[in-house]
């Protein structure tokens, strides 16, 4: 049967009350949130600095990736500028020496991106 | 105008001092939630244990009866009923916390008793139920963790309060 088991069921019940007693114990300790994040802070201006901080560490990490989608644009004017600058150099030395041979193009990742591709001259 | 009755001085004091006077709880937005939780359900809560401990103590449980020697189990009993009304006059007025968290630990460590006995008599003995029983003890122990847990809270919040008034 089962009364060689009692020491665990008085222990246990002793463990319980123990938790019980501890648990309003730990909700007295407790303090509200705001109650706390001022208990933190000297005075308001070193408040005031926490809170621009959290602000600014917020805003850097909402800005990252627009910072970076704008890098990637900057990049990519930066190569069709380029091309283009190079391109009516070689035209106008093209035009300059007679017109002889083919027509400077476009490089073709370029002429790809900007929706034509079909003037490709290796087609 | 709400119609009150007459009542003695002793009865009308006694009425102030309990949880049912309309000023025991602050009138803000929680009102609506914590007035049936402290009016209604927390009481009506001891009530139940009370009953589990008369009712144990005219049946009680097969298992108990096994596993506890001598009077064990009569003493469980009563303990549990005795508990039970202490948490109930604590939950009646507020001034008597310390007594309602007293009763409300004992509460705890009996039902814990109730409950392992459960799972040790449905591990051990062929056909009993005890597996089956102990979910709802666990369940009776959820109002009683939550009430000594804002009961802590608001002891907390009175020490905090006293001290900024010294200070």
């Amino acid at each position: 049967m089962i009364e060689q088991w009692w020491p665990l069921i008085f222990g246990g019940g002793g463990l319980a009350g123990v938790v019980a007693a501890l648990l309003v114990f730990a909700a007295a300790k407790r303090r509200n949130t705001d109650q706390a994040l001022a208990e933190r802070f000297d005075d308001a201006s070193e408040l005031a600095r926490y809170i621009r901080e959290q602000v600014a560490t917020q805003v850097e990490e909402q800005l990252a990736p627009m910072r970076k989608e704008l890098a990637k644009v900057k990049d990519e004017s930066h190569e069709m500028n380029d091309a283009v600058r190079a391109r009516e150099t070689q035209l106008w030395m093209w035009d300059q020496r007679g017109r002889l041979g083919a027509l400077p193009m476009l490089p073709f990742p370029i002429l790809e991106r900007l929706g034509l591709s079909h003037l490709d001259s290796k087609e | 105008m709400r119609w009150r009755p007459a009542l003695p001085r002793p009865v009308a004091a006694l009425w102030q001092a309990s949880i049912w006077h309309p000023d025991a709880i602050p009138l803000d937005a929680a009102h609506r939630y914590v007035s049936p939780f402290k009016r209604v359900f927390l009481p009506l809560y001891d009530v139940v244990i009370l009953w589990l401990g008369l009712a144990g103590l005219v049946q009680g449980f097969r298992a108990i009866g096994q596993a506890l020697p001598g009077p064990g189990p009569t003493v469980l009993y009563v303990a549990l009923a005795a508990a039970a009304i202490a948490a109930l006059f604590g939950c009646a007025f507020p001034r008597l916390w310390k007594v309602e968290v007293a009763g409300k630990v004992v509460i705890l460590a009996l039902l814990a008793m109730i409950g392992i006995t459960m799972v040790i008599a449905g591990l051990t003995i062929p056909h009993h139920t005890g597996i089956t029983i102990t979910p709802m003890v666990v369940g009776l122990s959820i109002p009683p963790l939550f009430k000594l847990w804002t009961l802590g809270r608001e002891y907390g919040d009175r020490q905090t309060a006293e001290q900024e008034s010294v200070s």
